[in-house]
């Protein structure tokens, strides 16, 4: 009896540990591999942000059905940011504590990134940076940066990529208008400082909040100045509302826009083709040349599945960095030995991949260089000026 | 110089219109229910929603569409003031003030499952090529704007200085209790008054959102501003909040241009701080304001 009351307790402790842990050998192999992913998905930049998530799904749809991670699941907990600062720290902590998640991708915009940075580092769990482009977050001088891979270009290179082709740009005296965050602030320092080197200037900046929709006051002032050249930084929608009110007021001046989340298609849909003519984008990725992503099989796949899914075609320009952040971290889980934090952290920053983004792999401060593309809008149509590849980036950083 | 000067001074007496009207239907339901509506954002998107699915997807006249989006968010008011705010009246201010925060955060989610969360053209039938005036460009679409607004507020002007219904608010506003007694009927006079401000804001949308464009979240800001302007002009003045109004889109306009567009946001505030320090009870600084 007493035996038997004994080993009762010990199978029924057992059966508790094996519940609380989970440590069923076979259940380990189902248990999915989740990964942490944060993005607005509501508050102005929303779109945006819903664009990611779905190249992201096409991407995790792509390794589930290749058979997962080492036979496992991979699974995305996706957090919504609100476009705010604070929030993404909260969704991070939220991510690293109670998800107790690997690795984190995100957070588009850079002052998004940079506020859950320090948090993510003092848990020593990576981020995959997929689109901010602020300069800080590479640097190895902010704090958190060393928890940092990040596959999306820095404001100086594509400053740097777009520099060869700029002066067939043609602006002289430029107006500057960039939303007021770290990402438009860096941005205006880095292209600032490549037209002072082809003899332009930029005479006015002017920055924008987040979720401002009238820049009469901004362009009234570039008109009134008299610039030949107008540089924008900020989103798809606001660019597309921007070209539409230069249009209103009669302002008429060659335009750059940066950042890769604006290109031909999306400002023709958004601000009318009248307005979108002539305009110049600097993009990482076009959906119509597969032979010049990285992986041209993939690239084809991923624009075939986005256009079957019904998924707006505006967004696929955008969507293209979740794809790859997705993939780049299903390849480091499956190389890492273990999915623990820090393995998984080194095994992203000693990946190499084919991307639609062009060559990714990281430099000793956790940046990847990527394509960049000079398009414009002719003739209402998606047109290419110039292309700076990858491949081109890292033997110049290779060479300095 | 003087032209861009006044370009800036139309651009932000445009804007300020939209703001004026919002602010209008804030005062309103605060003066008269003591309601601090936290949704009333969400009443301006509603109405931009409205128009672009009745016009731009349906294929509805423009105008005959944006009259139905305002009455349509009209109709939204009264239920949300029969449904959710008749059962909590009588409760502290931050009860049915929290009940409008909830109702703020379910429209905004709504809005962004049912039109998903990329921004929508209105496509009005007004020419994007601009007049010009001399020096100064102005499009259609924004003379219709202003003229649409300026005409709704005095059609409000008139509704509550003329009507029955107008003057049972006002009455209401006064004292309620006494205006039981004298057999008003107090929760028509609710009823109607949350029904008309949601409208007007709703009107702000329809007009705001044809300028710029349509998104779930485009309440946030409109809030804001229109909180300001309601501070600004005093709580529940209503000549208050169109001169708050028009003065809020102007200082925008001018600080933007002449001080810094970075902060272009902070200036309304601190035109309000100012105001706030100089005329503490609002611009005109009545007691009696619903006039």
């Amino acid at each position: 009896m007493k035996i038997g009351k004994s080993v009762a307790k010990a199978l029924a402790l057992l059966t508790v540990c094996l519940a609380i842990g989970g440590v069923w050998p076979t259940e380990a192999q189902q248990e999915p591999l989740r990964v942490g992913m944060i993005e607005p998905l509501s508050g102005p930049i929303a779109a945006a942000g819903s664009y990611i998530v779905n190249g992201a799904k096409i991407a995790l749809d792509r390794v589930n059905a290749k058979g997962g991670v080492k036979g496992r699941k991979l699974e995305l907990i996706i957090e919504d940011n609100k476009s705010d600062p604070a929030e993404t720290r909260n969704a991070a902590e939220k991510l690293i504590v109670r998800d107790k998640v690997p690795v984190i991708i995100g957070a588009w915009g850079s002052s998004m990134t940079l506020a859950m940075m320090p948090l993510a580092a003092q848990h020593n769990v990576g981020l995959v940076v997929e689109t901010s482009s602020s300069v800080k977050i590479t640097d190895p001088k902010t704090p958190g940066s060393k928890v940092v891979s990040r596959i999306s270009p820095t404001s100086e290179l594509e400053a740097l990529g777009v520099e060869p082709l700029l002066p067939q740009l043609g602006m002289k005296k430029v107006g500057y208008i960039a939303v007021n965050t770290d990402w438009g602030r860096g941005a205006v320092v880095a292209f600032g400082d490549v037209l002072k080197k082809q003899g332009g200037n930029v005479e006015l900046v002017e920055y924008v909040g987040q979720a401002d929709t009238d820049f009469y006051s901004q362009l009234t002032k570039f008109k009134a100045a008299g610039v030949d050249g107008v540089i924008i930084t900020d989103d798809a929608p606001k660019t597309a509302k921007m070209l539409q009110q230069m249009k209103e007021l009669g302002l008429k001046a060659k335009v750059l826009v940066t950042g890769g989340s604006a290109w031909p298609d999306s400002i023709v849909q958004l601000a009318g083709a009248p307005a979108a003519e002539g305009v110049m984008f600097i993009s990482f990725y076009n959906p119509y040349d597969h032979a010049l992503a990285g992986d041209p099989e993939g690239s084809r796949a991923y624009v075939d599945e986005w256009k079957k899914r019904g998924l707006p075609w505006i967004g696929v320009v955008e969507g293209m960095r979740g794809f790859d952040a997705v993939n780049l971290v299903a390849q480091a889980l499956g190389s890492a030995g273990d999915a623990t934090p820090a393995k998984v952290h080194d095994a992203v920053r000693a990946a190499e991949m084919k991307g639609l983004y062009g060559l990714i792999k990281f430099d000793k401060n956790g940046q990847s260089f990527c394509n960049i593309i000079l398009t414009q809008v002719k003739d209402g149509k998606y047109a290419v000026v110039g292309v700076t590849p990858s491949a081109k980036l890292w033997n110049a950083a290779a060479a300095k | 110089m003087i032209a861009e000067l006044v370009q800036h001074v139309v651009n932000g007496l445009v804007i300020g219109g939209g703001y004026a009207l919002m602010g209008i239907g804030l005062t309103l339901i605060f003066g008269i229910m003591r309601v601090v509506n936290f949704a009333h954002g969400e009443f301006y998107m509603l109405g931009a929603f409205l128009l672009f699915t009745l016009f731009g997807t349906l294929g509805i006249d423009f105008f005959l569409a944006a009259a139905v989006a305002i009455v349509a968010v009209g109709v939204a008011g009264a239920v949300v003031e029969r449904v959710v705010l008749r059962p909590l009246r009588g409760q502290a201010i931050e009860i049915p003030m929290l009940a409008m925060v909830a109702l703020s955060v379910i429209l905004q989610n709504a809005a962004i499952l049912l039109w998903d969360p990329s921004p929508k053209t209105i496509r009005h039938p007004f020419s994007p090529i601009p007049i010009v005036l001399g020096p100064i460009h102005i499009v259609a679409i924004r003379i219709f704007a202003g003229v649409a607004a300026v005409a709704l507020i005095i059609g409000s002007h008139l509704f509550i200085r003329k009507t029955r219904l107008g003057k049972a608010m006002r009455a209401t506003f006064q004292d309620g209790e006494m205006a039981r007694l004298v057999g008003v009927d107090v929760d028509r006079v609710y009823t109607a008054t949350f029904s008309f401000g949601a409208a007007l804001a709703g009107a702000s949308g329809v007009l705001l959102g044809s300028v710029f464009w349509v998104y779930p979240a485009m309440g946030d800001q409109a809030a804001m501003k229109s909180f300001a302007v309601v501070i600004m002009g005093g709580l529940g003045d209503f000549l208050g909040a169109i001169v708050g109004g028009l003065l809020l889109g102007v200082a925008e306009s001018l600080g933007a241009a002449y001080v810094s567009s970075g902060y272009k946001d902070a200036i309304g505030f601190v035109v309000i701080i100012l105001l706030l320090l100089f005329r503490p009870a609002g611009l005109f600084g009545r007691r009696d304001r619903l006039r």
